[in-house]
């Protein structure tokens, strides 16, 4: 916490939120969140942690041999339908955690601080009478392999060194990722998922469940994703992974001793990744050119006269903010599972042959100013899956905040998961025509 | 001569009687208050030229979506829709209910994108003159364009890539040939406003209107076979023989064809 220089009440209630930090959020403005009395906030959450994979039956991974073991942490909010199909699967993206709505119960200011003065990060659009209505839906969110929210990571202890992994961790994919979920549904019982649904690197990984699962998703939401990275978006990536590999207390990964983290690197990395989650117009409306007194940040810098740019001091304050929630390994893990993945490797290089094996319903939603999957990204899918025929529901959305859109836009987003969640499924508009129920 | 040459003509040049077996007219010389044996050119000119200014419109009988019905008896199993310019998902809805069909639409209107997502429609949030580029060929079965046509920036290149995306196009549009249209511009003097064309001059969707001839000339330039045609004439739905008795370039308020290209230049 040394890195922190501001008082820790600030610190507490400007952690941003969601997973990509929110735009509106900050030390100048709180937002006005569902308490955990409030009847449309899902209240008081627990997170549950299993041992879900254990030595005698490792998982395979894409890249190198199975892997085990496997802490898996959760949190499942509403109730289980007694036939277990009312389940919907929220994928979060990559900064993102297991807690997707409600207030975490277990939250001390020595464990997981920034849940103390926030909801979860989709609080927005899950909880009673929500979009994703937790009095209809068993709402299920599983922390992904590799991040440091309580799913096994390279902050983990190595069970055969006694220390963390480091950079010893085994390089894992959305396809691992989707192959530990699919896993846990099995632990508990759940044979289909009314709905998988995700953002960013979550829409990679309900797109990965609609084609690695088709049988087990009757409705796969994709927001702000595409089928891959574009050049552009893997440099962001370099950069960022370049800041931290080389931050002089990174030591090959092998840091969690040290007194000093590869704080700095990290905080580089993640306010240049900052940047990517807006769009330039919406930077010039929120920040403009303006200036305020330094408040957070290094000073020394060359700019004397004691003030900042208002984006500056937004931009380390999310650094700061995320260094001190965040493992740098992680980062450099999850990074590469997003860069890594290429929704064409289920059809042999083809997207339209991958896409021939889904029969969910799908929904992309695409935003006009996302850099990382721009509208024609995501539009991708939706040509390949018109291409087989399979219906597909497209949206672009009219947005200045960039790739952060889908967290923000919670109005239109949740309008439009509403709508999705509740229309008649497949099966159910078969069954009314008179025709076979499949 | 050359100042009578420029005065109007005082007797009647038209026939009013010879107008009013066309369906309709007979009702709306009486709603504009021509009487049957008022039949002088100038009278009908001023009455035409006073009922098109006020605005009001009179021919209000063309139902809403009568195209759809006519859709529904094309349809077999296991066909594919794609329904260009959906708006809602009425024919969507329509179609996927009651027949064992794959439905999908495409519309720019973000508002009855999300209508559509709410009736379970699948929809994409499209334009659709752009969006057909990405289809490859013969994937439909039919391609449907209603009361869209004439909206297009290329009309002509839209319908191309639907014969291409589609076995068979089904189209319908407003015929800017009808009497009432007529009559309102030559007559009338002014842009018409018709309930099949209920817009302003100024502030018109319509950018490339036809009249039914104009698009029977097309086909036949384009090498394209018209498997079936409905003409709306005065409310009612007539099937129209293209080069029968009767001809609805003057009388239909609205027209459906379904088309295909003589040739079939595409593999699936």
């Amino acid at each position: 916490m040394e890195k922190a220089t501001f008082s820790s009440k600030t610190f507490h209630s400007a952690v941003p939120q969601g997973s990509f930090g929110d735009i509106s959020g900050g030390s100048q403005r709180r937002k006005e969140y569902d308490s955990p009395d409030s009847l449309h906030s899902v209240g008081w959450t627990y997170p549950k942690r299993i041992r879900l994979v254990t030595p005698d039956n490792p998982l395979p991974l894409d890249y190198g041999t199975p892997f085990a073991p496997i802490d898996v942490e959760y949190e499942m909010l509403g109730e289980l339908a007694s036939d277990r199909n009312n389940v919907i699967l929220i994928t979060h993206a990559l900064s993102g955690d297991a807690h997707v709505a409600g207030w975490d119960a277990t939250a001390s200011p020595t464990w997981r601080p920034w849940r103390l003065d926030r909801p979860g990060w989709w609080d927005t659009i899950v909880g009673p009478g929500k979009p994703i209505d937790t009095n209809r839906f068993c709402v299920l969110c599983v922390n992904i392999l590799g991040s440091c929210y309580g799913t096994t990571g390279p902050a983990s202890i190595n069970p055969a060194t006694g220390r963390p992994y480091g950079q010893n961790f085994p390089l894992v994919t959305v396809g691992d990722t989707v192959r530990l979920q699919a896993r846990l549904l099995d632990h508990l019982g759940i044979k289909q998922l009314y709905a998988v649904c995700g953002g960013s690197l979550g829409g990679l990984q309900a797109f990965e469940w609609a084609v690695a699962y088709p049988e087990r998703v009757v409705k796969c939401i994709i927001l702000a994703a595409g089928p891959r990275l574009s050049a552009q978006g893997l440099g962001f990536n370099v950069v960022g992974r370049h800041a931290i590999l080389s931050d002089a207390n990174f030591s090959n990964g092998d840091y969690y001793d040290q007194a000093t983290k590869p704080d700095d690197g990290l905080a580089a990395a993640r306010m240049l990744a900052h940047i990517t989650y807006l769009s330039g117009q919406g930077m010039e409306d929120k920040f403009g050119r303006r200036r305020t007194t330094r408040q957070i940040g290094r000073n020394g810098s060359a700019n004397g006269t004691g003030e900042q740019f208002e984006v500056e001091s937004y931009l380390q304050y999310q650094g700061q903010s995320f260094v001190a929630r965040f493992d740098a390994n992680s980062y450099l893990y999850i990074t590469h599972m997003l860069d890594n993945y290429d929704g064409t490797q289920w059809g042999n290089g083809s997207l339209q042959a991958a896409c021939a094996r889904i029969k969910a319903e799908v929904m992309v939603v695409s935003f006009s100013t996302d850099w990382l999957y721009p509208p024609e990204c995501c539009r991708e899918f939706v040509v390949a899956l018109m291409r087989n025929r399979i219906p597909v529901t497209y949206m672009q959305v009219e947005s200045n905040y960039g790739h952060d859109a889908f967290l923000v836009e919670a109005k239109t987003v949740g309008r439009m998961l509403r709508a999705f969640l509740l229309s008649p499924t497949l099966a159910r508009r078969q069954f009314l025509r008179g025709g076979q129920c499949k | 001569m050359k100042s009578k040459a420029n005065q109007p003509p005082a007797k009647s040049d038209l026939d009013a009687e010879a107008l009013k077996c066309l369906p309709g007219v007979e009702d709306f010389l009486r709603a504009i208050g021509v009487k049957s044996n008022d039949s002088s050119f100038s009278a009908l000119y001023q009455r035409v030229a006073d009922f098109t200014k006020s605005g009001k419109d009179f021919s209000e009988h063309a139902p809403k979506r009568w195209e759809d019905p006519l859709i529904e008896t094309l349809v077999r199993p296991n066909d594919s829709i794609l329904d260009l310019g959906c708006g809602e998902g009425d024919l969507l809805a329509r179609l996927s209910y009651q027949h064992d069909v794959v439905v999908q639409g495409v519309d720019r209107d973000g508002d009855a994108v999300i209508r559509c997502i709410e009736r379970g429609m699948p929809v994409c949030h499209e334009d659709l003159e752009r969006f057909l580029d990405a289809l490859p060929n013969q994937c439909y079965t039919y391609a449907v364009l209603e009361q869209t046509l004439q909206t297009l920036h290329s009309p002509l290149k839209t319908l191309r890539q639907m014969l291409r995306v589609a076995r068979w196009c089904v189209v319908s549009f407003p015929n800017f040939a009808h009497w009432s249209v007529r009559l309102a511009f030559s007559l009338g003097g002014r842009m018409p406003v018709t309930s099949s064309l209920p817009y302003a001059w100024h502030d018109t969707p319509n950018i490339h209107l036809c009249s039914i001839t104009d698009f029977i000339d097309w086909t036949e330039e384009d090498n394209i076979n018209i498997v079936k045609a409905w003409a709306l004439v005065e409310g009612k739905v007539l099937d129209y023989v293209v080069g029968g008795e009767n001809d609805y370039n003057i009388t239909a308020d609205q027209a459906l064809f379904v088309i295909e290209r003589k040739d079939f230049p595409y593999q699936k």
